[in-house]
């Protein structure tokens, strides 16, 4: 038996790999976090410099 | 063993996006001066309150000085000879004009009978507005004067727009990654063209 560590290492990872509708879920779900954080957060670091882009984009609210 | 080549692409994608809104939450700590309140244009002066010609004064007051979306900043205006004295009938002209748009959001023009008036202003937006203000005789005042005219910047305190107008904003952005999946993912699962599966390992000779 010559589990060495790279193919335990694999095996593991295979077993987690997740059903493809859950991982297109997770995917719209990250897109829309970083939409949010992008155009809708309060938060002035990341709000003022995207204030332009905001504005470019049209159906974008801001102020 | 299946492994779907969209792992690694959503992986790589998520690990990318993270460094991006790091690096502009870092950018962003430097322009954090240069932002929404104040805008490109350089420290406004000492607002104009008043303006002066042949003797004749126009004076504005706002109060309050800064606006707020929905509740209303009251705008007087009078014209006063050399002597102090409001000149009577005197047309105003009053235009609130959005700096960020270079438009003009509302525009009115009216004769005060006794050289004062009280105006109520909304603000609908929360950004910089000039109010302008222009006073001329009308045919009948009881002093005929140059035309003063003023410019008052009123800064008015952002707003976040409503939950749900962001949440039918972010909906639009959506949708067409939520198509490009629907179809994507069907065409994606199907074999390649000319070449073979690698869903299973050779067998060990």
């Amino acid at each position: 038996m010559a589990a060495n560590f790279a193919t335990r290492t694999l095996t593991r990872t295979s077993t987690i790999t997740i059903n493809l509708m859950i991982q297109a879920v997770i995917f719209v779900a990250l897109i829309g976090l970083v939409l949010w954080t992008m155009l809708f957060t309060p938060y002035g670091n990341i709000h003022d410099p995207l204030h332009a882009l905001r504005h470019a984009l049209y159906i974008i609210p801001c102020h | 063993m299946n492994r779907s080549p969209f792992a690694i692409i959503f992986a790589g994608l998520a690990a990318i996006v993270a460094i991006a809104l790091l690096v502009v939450a870092f950018l962003g700590e430097g322009q954090r001066h240069g932002g929404h309140e104040e805008g490109e244009a350089a420290p406004a002066a000492a607002p104009q309150r008043e303006v002066t010609a042949g003797g004749f004064r126009l004076n504005v007051t706002l109060s309050p000085e800064a606006g707020t979306v929905g509740e209303v900043v009251t705008i007087q205006g009078k014209v006063t000879d050399a002597t102090g004295a409001n000149v009577r009938n005197v047309r105003f002209q009053l235009v609130s004009h959005h700096l960020e748009d270079d438009v003009d959001i509302f525009k009115t023009s009216f004769v005060a009978p006794d050289g004062i008036f009280n105006w109520g202003n909304q603000f609908w937006d929360g950004t910089e507005h000039e109010i302008r203000i222009t006073a001329t005789a009308a045919p009948d005042a009881s002093a005929q004067f140059p035309t003063l005219s003023l410019k008052r910047e009123v800064a008015v305190t952002p707003l976040p727009p409503p939950m749900w107008v962001q949440i039918r904003a972010l909906l639009w952005l959506l949708v067409p990654i939520i198509v490009g999946l629907a179809i994507g993912i069907p065409l994606g699962l199907r074999q390649p063209l000319g070449r073979p599966s690698v869903q299973q390992a050779p067998a060990a000779a």
